[in-house]
């Protein structure tokens, strides 16, 4: 019979409630990065590179972006005889059709295309996360272990590890202690949400799971502690390059933000290892006789008639004459208008600030209401919002929607 | 159009361009940031809803097959009909005389396509548009051939050209070929709409009489007996015949005028993607009046440059009314005005190249300075 050795099965329906306005009509993986590229671009980027090209995207949350923006799998060169890019939305059997309830129970529902491919093992990838990563040196050291599972793990620092799920392993990497969103860390040692299963075992734990009427239908919560408790082989993989997790505005800019400089922390200058991305066939963007530029990051289709510094302008973003933006993102297609301001703020798609209107203003003159998912300073501009000039927006804010009128000063 | 073949003449290398087109037809020459000059024609067939377009080569048509590939890049690689590079059929011993050879070389995949029009397109010239409009003339006019042209007010200085003369209702009455003076202002662009069967009579009439060329055996000697009319195209066209012309064209599409008639019209330009990173500029990068594709590392000053893909200009360096191709180095302390600088060029510290407005200096492919 055919078969694939390994399918990747890429977890791409969550909301990413943490961005706000940014995942108000699309999922978190469709959400711009980089300049040109979407969230998803890197897992299914680093699965081409990796010659894995049989990818199951399972969609959940406001699909319809991310269905069209995958299509055939082509840009990743997933549009293959056999195997290729799958977008798996939930879907209805018999009379009891039902959402996918967690990322364990996302798996189990898929179990039937997962077993088209009669593959040995199946890599679980999560669509949040920014990241270059050679999934078949960790399939290689799968092998070599003869594990049942391996958990890519990534160090972060001792504060910042009650916020992931913590791995303890010894020496030769064998996993004995994993802890969800710990209180107190054990170790330092952060799973990556990368994980590779050899699929006979995965494929008995996840009914397991399914039955047992008490589990959450999670990976993380249900179905690594149970394999650790009846002692399965399982290792840590421990990865050192550039690895993030953009879950929240903050960490978005921050990753964005992580491009810039000559020798950036994020580097995607490799061309063993491009990330790939569907292209709008924009030219070269444009740079007036007046702008001025300064370490930015800027993409083709803009057109740059002010001054950007320390910023990155994504694909058709437009800065008009005498507009200034600094240490910040501007997402596809939005416009600055004349002599507005853009401090330290993500600007989403199709925005328009209008002419001298201020975002990130330390003197508002609108209702200055400070949104709990905007912190560092950042300032966020939902999709399709038009901020009206002269509107001077404070520093913290999430604007959702049109704000037009309002701006006169007193 | 979907009734309607495409046919590309892609030309042969050719020392027009000096190094640029040595190794490589006109099609395949790199403009406009991220293009080749290919693109846009092909685009415009696209754009018209044109599904097979067949491309003959001559000669060093590798760069321009690498290029296209399975014609993905402009939705062509189709199951029926698509994109189809047809390079010459070696061991004939026929020699290309004319463009009517080569015409008469892919006569099977003509006649294979089962269209009932035929579009004609040279690849030495550069324009944005759709062909319908140009199309639904045709028809109207009940024409044997339609014959694009613009008006060029300036054309005494373009050595190769077709001039031509109409009447009222737009119908060619006089032609002239290559005229040291030219005597109209009218100027074909090489794109011609006529129906497959009168190519395929044509095309067997003037090769067995020995006649090899379009323009002044088909469109000149029957002027009076065939219907022949033009259709102005009003818009902008860049014209690349000799190396003056191929950097004006260049320095053209930095005007936001003109930027906009070939990109803003709603229709893109397709090209081979490349996947590159977007541009990174550093502390020290001063830019000004530029067109950069994305994948560059830009740290020094640049001015009225036009600038391709992957291309690194260190801290210090001076790059002025240039064009600098695909992953070439700029190293730092260079200084460039009126360069012209092909594929992965390197220019080591501290040189110094400057040509003139009319008379860029030209460095060839894989050259080290």
């Amino acid at each position: 019979m055919y078969s694939i050795e390994c399918v990747a099965m890429l977890l791409a329906g969550g909301q990413g409630s943490r961005l706000g306005a940014l995942t108000k009509e699309i999922a978190k993986p469709a959400v711009p990065f980089g300049g040109k590229y979407r969230i998803i671009d890197f897992p299914l980027s680093n699965c081409s590179n990796s010659g894995i090209y049989t990818v199951g995207v399972l969609t959940q949350y406001r699909p319809l972006e991310l269905n069209t923006y995958i299509g055939s799998g082509q840009p990743w060169d997933m549009d293959r005889l056999r195997g290729g890019a799958f977008v798996l939305p939930p879907y209805v059997k018999g009379k009891t059709g039902e959402w996918y309830k967690g990322t364990a129970n996302a798996i189990y529902q898929n179990i039937p295309f997962i077993e088209q491919f009669n593959p040995e093992y199946v890599l679980v990838l999560s669509g949040d996360h920014i990241y270059k990563m050679d999934y078949r040196r960790m399939l290689k050291a799968h092998k070599e272990k003869g594990a049942d599972a391996t958990i890519a793990v990534f160090n972060v620092p001792i504060e910042d590890a009650s916020r992931y799920g913590i791995m303890s392993a010894d020496e030769s990497g064998r996993i004995y202690d994993f802890a969800e969103k710990p209180k107190k860390p054990k170790s330092t040692t952060a799973s990556m949400g990368v994980y590779i299963f050899s699929w006979q075992v995965l494929k008995k734990y996840l009914i397991a799971d399914e039955e047992n009427e008490n589990s959450t239908k999670d990976f993380g919560k249900d179905v690594i502690p149970a394999m650790l408790n009846d002692g399965l082989n399982m290792f840590a993989y421990s990865f050192d390059g550039y690895w993030k997790d953009v879950g929240t505005v903050y960490s978005l800019w921050e990753a964005n933000m992580d491009l810039l400089g000559t020798v950036p922390l994020l580097n995607l200058y490799d061309t063993n290892w491009r990330i790939y991305s569907r292209n709008d066939g924009l030219p070269g963007h444009y740079i007036s006789p007046k702008a001025k530029i300064k370490n930015c990051c800027i993409s083709e289709g803009c057109k740059v008639f002010g001054t950007v510094e320390h910023s990155v302008l994504f694909s058709g973003a437009v800065v008009e004459e005498g507009a200034v933006v600094k240490n910040s993102i501007v997402l596809p297609y939005s416009v600055i208008k004349k002599g507005a301001i853009i401090d330290k703020a993500v600007v989403s798609n199709n925005c328009v600030i209008g002419e001298n209107a201020v975002i990130g203003s330390d003197q508002p003159n609108i209702p200055h209401v400070k949104n709990s998912m905007c912190t560092n300073g950042i300032t966020l501009i939902g999709d399709k919002v038009n901020i009206g000039n002269n509107v001077r927006v404070g520093r913290e804010m999430m604007i959702e929607h049109d704000i037009l009128g309002g701006g006169c000063d007193e | 159009m979907n009734d309607t073949l495409g046919i590309i003449m892609a030309g042969s290398s050719g020392l027009e361009l000096g190094e640029i087109t040595k190794n490589r037809p006109i099609g395949a020459v790199p403009v406009g940031s991220r293009y080749r000059l290919v693109d846009f024609i092909l685009s415009n067939m696209v754009n018209s809803g044109i599904e097979r377009v067949g491309i003959p080569t001559q000669d060093h048509y590798r760069s321009l097959m690498d290029h296209l590939g399975s014609g993905a890049a402009w939705d062509l690689n189709r199951k029926r009909h698509g994109l189809v590079v047809l390079p010459p059929i070696m061991g004939t011993g026929s020699e290309m005389q004319g463009d009517l050879d080569v015409l008469n070389s892919i006569l099977d995949y003509i006649s294979a396509s089962h269209r009932r029009y035929v579009i004609i397109c040279g690849s030495d010239i550069l324009y944005k548009t759709t062909f319908d409009d140009m199309l639904e003339a045709h028809k109207k006019n009940n024409a044997d051939i339609t014959v694009m042209y613009h008006n060029m007010p300036d054309c005494a200085s373009l050595s190769h050209h077709v001039g031509l003369k109409t009447d009222a209702d737009g119908r060619i009455v006089d032609i002239e070929i290559d005229p040291t003076r030219a005597f109209s202002s009218q100027i074909a662009t090489g794109t011609y709409i006529m129906e497959r069967d009168f190519l395929e009579y044509h095309l067997n009439r003037c090769l067995s009489r020995g006649l090899h060329d379009f323009a002044k055996d088909i469109l000149l000697h029957e002027k009076e007996r065939l219907r022949i009319f033009g259709y102005e195209y009003k818009g902008y066209v860049g014209r690349v015949h000799n190396i003056a012309s191929y950097y004006k064209c260049n320095m053209d599409i930095l005007k936001p005028e003109i930027s906009a008639q070939l990109f803003e019209n709603g229709d893109p330009v397709y090209t081979k993607v490349k996947d590159e990173v977007p541009t990174i500029y550093g502390e020290k990068a001063e830019i000004k009046n530029s067109m950069v594709a994305d994948g560059c590392i830009i740290n020094g000053t640049v001015e009225n440059c036009i600038i391709f893909r992957g291309v690194q200009i260190e801290e210090g360096a001076v790059v002025k009314n240039s064009i600098i191709m695909q992953n070439s180095l700029i190293q730092s302390g260079v200084n460039l005005n009126h360069a012209v600088i092909d594929k992965s060029v390197v220019i080591r510290k501290n040189k110094t190249l400057v040509g003139q407005e009319n008379y860029p200096v030209v460095v060839g492919k894989n050259a080290v300075v």
